[in-house]
């Protein structure tokens, strides 16, 4: 039988762009990441071929800095996406419930409005209106409030500009997994005898559980990464381990060292976002009547 | 067991009201069906009787205490959704046995009433099954099982068979019937079908537009239809229109072209009237018979059980039902003589 040309039916061929992309944008730079952590010196310095080498690796597992600012960098990430967390739930369970349908894209459209500047724009205006002088210090000024300082070049500042850029991804996520749940759902719970906060932890909770951990993927991973915030309005001691890995290309040029930092990083992050995973399949097991 | 008692319900939805002051009793144990088209306030009412919907006035009452402000978590009711509301994160015995958990019963005491429950609706064995991958039929099982499990004292079921097929909800009714007579759960059920409210019901409540239009026991309902709204939502009823007569002490509706003898219950000679007749009340008779009327058959229309013959009774449109054996050899486009029962016609001035 002849084959039709113009048949949509799916096709492996289909997959080519995006398996290409993928294969050129992430599959072969994590490759030459890996291959560039065993390398002695800067492959593309202009220099001879510089040979293989363990030197990265004992350094980095010797690095008492690196060490420190990882903790410190997993532990910001920890409180950005919590704070994302606790922020979200109720936004996103407004848009979705609360709010009538036709409103819903209206809403989404602010909460993704951010989005429609370059980030370095949206920084630099939070730096304006935090700093000293600035809208709000000068308004609580103007209220009473006296002898506030301002937060900008602490690591609070840090973790407030990362809340602010990172929160609309947790709004997404979560949303699109409490609009899903049906009213009748929530009332069935009431009926039978539930409280609103039963609601919630028996039913509500692990039916979100899918938007809750694709938005701790979206904000725990960069977050832990980020270096541009804290170098911005971090300060002096606003460092984070992206940071550092950051001075190893541009300042240091010392791309053996920094390939490393950054598979390490990489283990690190993968192992946690695993651990999430499997935590919370198991909750999800535990209240759904299935052996964890 | 206990029973319910509605007060002159009345709520609105912005300019819109909704129920105009509804009031009703079910007796313990009964069955209950409010039965009307889309809009009626049917669902309303019971959405206010487990708490979800506050009503502006009226009170409810179960067992003559008043719950109307009580909220739904404390009422102890159970309630069956149209499109079943499964717990879909959990299996089936922890969705059945939800109800018993949040009254902090003992897992044991939950274990057993759970296989119980789910022996009673036909499903003994299908705890540990997830909610998806259940049909529909056994899914409104499952929500059957979950609304009875706590012993309720009024089950309310909001169109729950509306999503199944034709077999499985006919199966449905008969089994729903059943166990609501088995365990005597005071019953009130919402539905839009007028076969369904027939079948299972011991009381009929017929809403329209926010009102009672017509209450009582499924055969009286049908047959007596109260209006000409009731007529006509119930199995669809023929209306003929004409003036009352009275002829030796019989009194008959007639229009010039047909005379049809009914049982007087109201109105003097000369009044308006519309009869209410029932298709499948007609039968086929002789010219000249007593109570014949001219029948010109137009279209038949086979429909399974009965053959629809559409048609007109002297100039007004009928549409009568017969059984396949006595309509079969009936040809259209041709003229025959049919009539009724007195007994059989309802009329109303007009």
């Amino acid at each position: 039988m002849k084959k039709k040309k113009s048949d949509f039916r799916p096709n492996s061929l289909w997959t080519l762009p995006s398996a290409g992309l993928l294969l050129f944008l992430t599959v072969i730079p994590l490759i030459m990441l890996l291959v560039f952590s065993f390398m002695n010196r800067n492959l593309f310095a202009g220099q001879p071929w510089p040979g293989w080498t363990l030197k990265n690796i004992t350094r980095m597992f010797h690095s008492a800095p690196y060490w420190k600012l990882m903790a410190k960098s997993l532990g910001i990430a920890s409180i950005v996406t919590l704070i994302c967390i606790a922020a979200a739930y109720p936004a996103s369970w407004a848009i979705a419930k609360i709010v009538k349908p036709k409103n819903r894209s209206m809403f989404m459209m602010i909460v993704i409005l951010p989005f429609f500047t370059s980030q370095l724009l949206l920084i630099y205006s939070m730096m304006n209106l935090i700093k000293t002088g600035g809208v709000l210090l000068t308004a609580m000024d103007a209220i009473g409030i006296h002898g506030m300082t301002t937060w900008l070049y602490t690591n609070k500042a840090t973790v407030l500009i990362l809340v602010y850029e990172y929160l609309p991804y947790m709004i997404l996520c979560l949303y699109s997994s409490l609009e899903g749940i049906g009213d009748n759902i929530i009332q069935a719970s009431l009926i039978l005898g539930a409280s609103k906060t039963k609601t919630f932890t028996n039913i509500v909770f692990p039916m979100s559980l899918p938007g809750l951990l694709s938005g701790i993927l979206l904000v725990f991973v960069p977050v832990a990464g980020s270096f541009m915030e804290p170098g911005l309005v971090g300060g002096a001691g606003g460092s984070m381990v992206g940071s550092m890995i950051d001075t190893q290309y541009s300042t240091s040029l010392n791309m053996g060292y920094g390939a490393a930092l950054s598979c390490a990083l990489l283990i690190i992050l993968s192992v946690i976002m695993a651990l999430v995973r499997y935590f919370a399949a198991r909750a999800e097991r535990a209240i759904g009547g299935e052996p964890s | 067991m206990a029973g319910l008692r509605v007060n002159d319900l009345k709520k609105s939805f912005g300019d819109h009201e909704v129920l105009k002051g509804v009031s009703f009793e079910v007796e313990s144990g009964k069955f209950l069906s409010l039965l009307g088209p889309s809009g009626c306030g049917k669902s309303t009412i019971l959405r206010i009787i487990c708490g979800l919907e506050t009503a502006d006035s009226g009170e409810v009452l179960v067992d003559e205490t008043d719950i109307t402000r009580v909220r739904p978590e404390k009422r102890n009711i159970g309630m069956v959704f149209q499109n079943y509301a499964l717990f879909p994160s959990m299996n089936v015995a922890k969705n059945v046995g939800y109800g018993l958990k949040m009254q902090k019963v003992a897992q044991d005491e939950i274990n057993r009433r759970v296989s119980e429950a789910l022996e009673m609706v036909k499903l003994g064995g299908y705890e540990t099954r997830r909610v998806r991958q259940l049909s529909g039929g056994e899914q409104q099982r499952v929500a059957l099982a979950r609304a009875l499990v706590t012993r309720p004292n009024i089950l309310l079921l909001d169109e729950p068979l509306s999503a199944l097929d034709r077999k499985v909800r006919a199966e449905m009714q008969y089994e729903i019937r059943n166990l609501q007579r088995q365990i005597g759960t005071t019953t009130v059920f919402v539905t839009h079908d007028q076969e369904e409210a027939l079948t299972m019901s011991d009381q009929i409540i017929l809403l329209h537009d926010g009102n009672i239009e017509q209450q009582g026991d499924p055969h009286t309902i049908y047959s007596q239809p109260a209006t000409i709204f009731a007529s006509d939502f119930l199995g669809k009823a023929n209306l003929l229109a004409g003036k009352l007569a009275c002829e030796e002490g019989n009194w008959f509706l007639t229009d010039g072209k047909v005379k049809i003898r009914l049982n007087h219950v109201g109105g003097k000679e000369g009044d308006e009237i519309k009869a209410a007749v029932r298709g499948e009340y007609f039968e086929f008779c002789e010219e000249g018979a007593e109570g014949a009327n001219p029948f010109r058959l137009e279209k038949k229309i086979f429909t399974g059980l009965a053959w629809r013959l559409i048609g007109r009774l002297g100039n007004q449109p009928m549409d009568i039902s017969a059984l396949g054996t006595a309509a079969s050899e009936l040809e259209e486009d041709r003229d025959y003589f049919v009539r009724i029962r007195p007994e059989n016609v309802v009329y109303y001035n007009v």
